[in-house]
C-alpha cells in the first residue's frame, strides 16, 4: 500500500514498528535545536551553547564552535610571525621576531682618596674587623627594564698582616657574584659577573676577612681622589 | 670544579634575583680556603649557590715578617680542591649553616603566599 505523504510519521502505519534509538543528549545538541531522543512524544531541546575564541584572552569555552575560515590570526591578527620569537613555533606559525640590543648603561667608579692621604706613601690601608665585610667602592646606576648588565670589579690589592684572611667580592644587586681567592703580595683582581637588572641598582666590591683577628687589605694611594680599586657596569636593553 | 654552597641573606626578589641592600643573598661566610669562585646559579627553593671554584695560582707566606707569595703547585691546588670537597660532602646543609653561624635565607615574599 502506497504512504500517504499528508499523516506525519507518527501516524503512519509502519510507524508502530519504528524504535527511537537516539543517543544524543541535550548537552550535544546546539541550543536551541530540537531533536527525539528515544521517545517520540517527548522533544527535547539542546542545550549545547555557541562560543568562539576571542583575541582578547586565551579563554577555549566548551561548546560549538562555528570556526573561522581564515584560522587564529584571522581572529587576533597579532598572532603573525614577525610578533613570534625567532625559531618558535605558535600554532604553526614560525616567528622571525629578533629583538633590536642596544646600548644602556656604560660606566665605572673608583674608590674615592682619602683626603687626608699622604701623597707619595706607597699604601694606604682599609682597616677590616674580624669576620667582618666593608664596602670598598659601589656605582649606582638606573637601568632599563630587563637590562643585560656585566660589571667587573678590580683593584690593586695587598696584604696587611695575614696571607689567609682576606677576600675580595663583587656584588651586583645585593647578590654576590664572585670572590678572589685570599690576597698576599701585591696583584690585580677582577672580578666577573652578570645580572638582569631594571632601575636604580647597586653594584660594589667588598673586602671579607675572614679571620677572628682584625686585618687589612692594602690599596696603592695614587692621589687623594683615587684609589687603585674601582668597578665598571656596562649593559645592554632590548 | 662546581660545587653546592648554602646562602643567606635577604631574598627582595627571585627572578631576577635581587638581595636586601643590608642583609645580601651571599655565601655562608666559611672561609673555602685558597680558592676564587664565581656564581654558576641561585637555587632558592634548597638555599643552595652553584660556584664554580678554581684554586689560586699564588700562595701567600711571611718571611722575615715580610709577606711574600709563590706560585701555587699543582699539589697544593689539588689540596684546595679536596679540601672543600670534604667540607661538602662531609657536612649537611644544616651542619653548614651552624659552622658558619649565621641564618638561613630568608624569602619573605615566598613566606607570605
Amino acid at each position: 500500500m502506497p504512504l500517504d505523504p499528508t499523516k506525519t510519521s507518527k501516524t503512519l502505519d509502519v510507524a508502530k514498528t519504528v524504535v527511537l534509538t537516539g543517543d544524543a543528549v541535550v548537552g550535544e545538541v546546539l541550543s536551541p535545536k530540537t531533536f527525539y531522543k528515544d521517545d517520540p512524544d517527548t522533544k527535547l531541546t539542546g542545550t549545547m551553547p555557541t562560543v568562539a575564541i576571542v583575541a582578547a584572552n586565551d579563554d577555549y569555552p566548551a561548546g560549538y564552535h562555528a570556526g573561522n575560515v581564515g584560522g587564529l590570526d584571522a581572529i587576533d591578527a597579532d598572532l603573525a610571525p614577525a610578533n613570534i620569537k625567532s625559531g618558535v613555533t605558535i600554532f604553526g606559525k614560525l616567528g622571525t621576531y629578533l629583538p633590536t640590543l642596544a646600548d644602556d648603561i656604560v660606566n665605572n667608579a673608583r674608590r674615592a682618596g682619602d683626603a687626608g692621604a699622604i701623597l707619595g706613601f706607597a699604601f694606604q690601608d682599609i682597616f677590616v674587623s674580624g669576620e667582618t665585610t666593608v664596602d670598598l667602592v659601589s656605582i649606582n646606576e638606573t637601568y632599563a627594564a630587563g637590562s643585560r648588565c656585566v660589571a667587573h670589579g678590580f683593584g690593586y690589592f695587598n696584604a696587611y698582616t695575614y696571607t689567609d684572611s682576606v677576600k675580595i667580592s663583587l656584588y651586583m644587586n645585593g647578590t654576590q657574584k664572585a670572590e678572589s681567592a685570599y690576597i698576599t703580595t701585591p696583584d690585580l683582581i677582577v672580578l666577573q659577573g652578570s645580572a638582569v637588572l631594571s632601575g636604580s641598582k647597586i653594584c660594589k666590591v667588598s673586602v671579607h676577612n675572614y679571620r677572628v683577628e682584625d686585618d687589612a687589605v692594602r690599596l696603592p694611594n695614587f692621589s687623594t681622589t683615587r684609589q687603585a680599586v674601582g668597578i665598571a657596569v656596562g649593559s645592554i636593553k632590548i | 670544579m662546581r660545587l653546592k654552597i648554602p646562602l643567606r641573606g635577604t631574598v627582595v626578589n627571585e627572578d631576577p634575583p635581587e638581595g636586601a641592600p643590608n642583609d645580601p643573598i651571599e655565601l655562608v661566610p666559611i672561609d673555602l680556603g685558597n680558592v676564587s669562585w664565581e656564581l654558576v646559579s641561585l637555587d632558592f627553593e634548597n638555599d643552595l649557590a652553584e660556584i664554580e671554584v678554581t684554586p689560586s695560582e699564588t700562595v701567600g707566606y711571611i718571611e722575615n715578617g715580610e709577606i711574600k707569595a709563590r706560585p701555587t703547585t699543582e699539589q697544593e691546588k689539588e689540596g684546595y680542591l679536596d679540601s672543600i670537597i670534604r667540607l661538602v660532602t662531609e657536612h649537611t646543609k644544616d651542619e653548614l649553616y651552624t659552622m658558619s653561624n649565621c641564618p638561613r635565607l630568608k624569602r619573605p615574599l615566598k613566606e607570605k603566599k
